[in-house]
């Protein structure tokens, strides 16, 4: 954690792309500064990115695109809260709570009464929105079909491999990590390993395992990137791990993209 | 009626479905100009080997579309939408199921779909799909100026109902039109988002306390529910 700086809020410049894309690439997966570029040059709606300057560097960010529900065809106008996302170096510091209050006041001003957004149970985020009072809430419903559950996980695993180290908190987590875990089910089983580079995802069960993950195709596949499935499963024992229970735990997290509690 | 693949010439008849749509829904965003440019410019040329678009055709006449997007991690079906006049047809079940069959020449991975609680298609794809995941993403609101809320529902109550409403949130009120009101909903602002968006009910909250309806009376109680009648959430489309 750096030291505390003086913090700046302010409307997102071009020149802040860079800045930018590094908040993104902590909070959401890889992202490049060109990609910034593009997004905020073609926006299909009015919009602003607000971000958290601390001694110079973006250190949040919170985007409001100004949208207009149709409520039985009457033109509702909403704040669309999207792309929160904090400097791993800046997280617990109220920065998105101090943004997401300069929004509000903005979007008040645009005339609007109300403001929505999309996020993940599981997202620490959740909180600091449901205090703001976020509380008129709708779940979504997922379904998937995975004809080919192995060729999923090396699919899962290679974005892990692209985004992991290029994050503080991925290089941290997988320091030293250099373990065999197996995903197996009645149907399928993979073997799981980390060279320090990439992952590596191998049908069946190959070598001697650090860590056995039992459990349904379902219950495995669900928990991806998703901390409350995983945890809910295990409580259930719908999966059940064994093995050592240090390798276990950045196990999880590396499943669940779950950094900080 | 037939489903078939949607041509260049089926663009603005897609559009038109949209807007019709969302006149009779609660939540769909106005889609821009610079939506469907973009949008057709993501779905036509060569990216067509990533989209599949349907649409569905009654003598002659698009009256919904639906189709198919492949991505890195797999197939995602996208929610269908038709034309209000059919609604209680089975055009929604056979656009997701002509998706669900012409994608599987992408040979996927995996194959999935995403639509909001309460959506019509969902009882389609419950039967269509294994169980859902459980819940882990949520749409989510809050108010964030009582008395701009009041003006919104007021306009939209306006389109239900020819009698003056009143309604109250806390020490702000406003009637939907001039004359004296026939009947008055109090409520918190929040109840009110949630009764304007379609995530509450009014019954439901009247029986709750959270809502209070004035006079007592059937006839009051029929108006208010014709100003906020049950809605089906739909704001799938809504990103």
């Amino acid at each position: 954690m750096t030291e505390r700086g003086r913090v700046v809020i302010r409307t997102a410049r071009a020149r802040d792309a860079a800045g930018l894309a590094t908040v993104y690439t902590h909070a959401f997966g890889p992202t490049t500064p060109a990609e910034v570029r593009r997004w905020r040059r073609n926006p299909d709606v009015p919009r602003e990115t607000l971000i958290a300057v601390v001694d110079g560097v973006v250190a949040s960010t919170v985007d409001i695109q100004y949208r207009q529900l149709l409520v039985d065809g009457v033109r509702i106008l909403t704040g669309g809260i999207a792309g929160v996302a904090t400097h791993w170096d800046h997280r617990g510091r109220g920065l998105a709570t101090r943004l997401m209050a300069e929004a509000h006041r903005r979007i008040r001003a645009q005339g609007a009464s109300n403001a929505t957004l999309f996020t993940g149970h599981a997202l620490p985020a959740i909180r600091i929105y449901r205090r703001l009072g976020y509380l008129e809430t709708r779940d979504w419903v997922q379904f998937h079909e995975f004809a080919r559950p192995v060729d999923w996980v090396q699919k899962r695993f290679e974005y892990r491999s692209k985004w992991l180290r290029r994050t503080p908190f991925g290089r941290a987590l997988l320091e030293g990590w250099r373990h065999r875990v197996w995903m197996v089910t009645p149907a399928w089983g993979v073997a799981i390993t980390y060279d320090g580079r990439r992952f590596r995802v191998v049908a069946g069960r190959r070598g001697r395992p650090d860590l056995v993950v039992r459990g349904g195709t379902r219950e495995i596949l669900s928990s991806f990137g998703d901390r409350s499935s995983y945890d809910r499963y295990r409580r259930s024992r719908k999966i059940r791990v064994s093995g050592d229970p240090a390798v276990a735990e950045v196990w999880r997290r590396l499943l669940t993209l779950e950094w900080r509690e | 009626m037939r489903i078939r693949l949607a041509r260049p010439a089926d663009h603005r008849a897609i559009e038109a479905v949209y807007r019709a749509r969302a006149a009779a829904s609660a939540g769909p965003m106005v889609r821009t100009r610079a939506y469907w440019t973009a949008r057709w410019r993501r779905t036509g040329g060569r990216s067509q080997r990533k989209h599949l678009g349907l649409v569905a055709v009654e003598h002659g006449r698009v009256v919904g579309y639906g189709g198919a997007v492949l991505e890195d991690i797999g197939v995602w079906i996208e929610p269908p939408l038709w034309l209000p006049e059919m609604d209680g047809t089975d055009v929604g079940p056979r656009l997701v199921a002509e998706a669900l069959q012409r994608s599987r020449r992408w040979r996927a991975a995996m194959t999935g779909t995403w639509v909001i609680s309460g959506a019509p298609t969902l009882p389609y794809l419950r039967a269509v799909f294994p169980p859902p995941r459980p819940p882990s993403t949520l749409f989510m609101a809050a108010v964030l100026d009582e008395r701009a809320l009041l003006r919104d529902a007021s306009r939209v109550v306006a389109t239900r109902v020819r009698e003056s409403v009143r309604l109250r949130v806390g020490r702000h009120q406003t009637a939907t039109r001039r004359g004296s009101p026939k009947v008055t909903v109090s409520c918190s602002g929040r109840v009110l988002l949630g009764l304007l968006l379609g995530l509450r009910d009014l019954e439901r909250e009247r029986r709750a306390g959270r809502a209070r309806i004035s006079p007592q009376g059937s006839a009051a109680l029929v108006l208010a529910r014709r100003a906020f009648p049950p809605r089906k959430f739909w704001i799938q489309d809504a990103w």
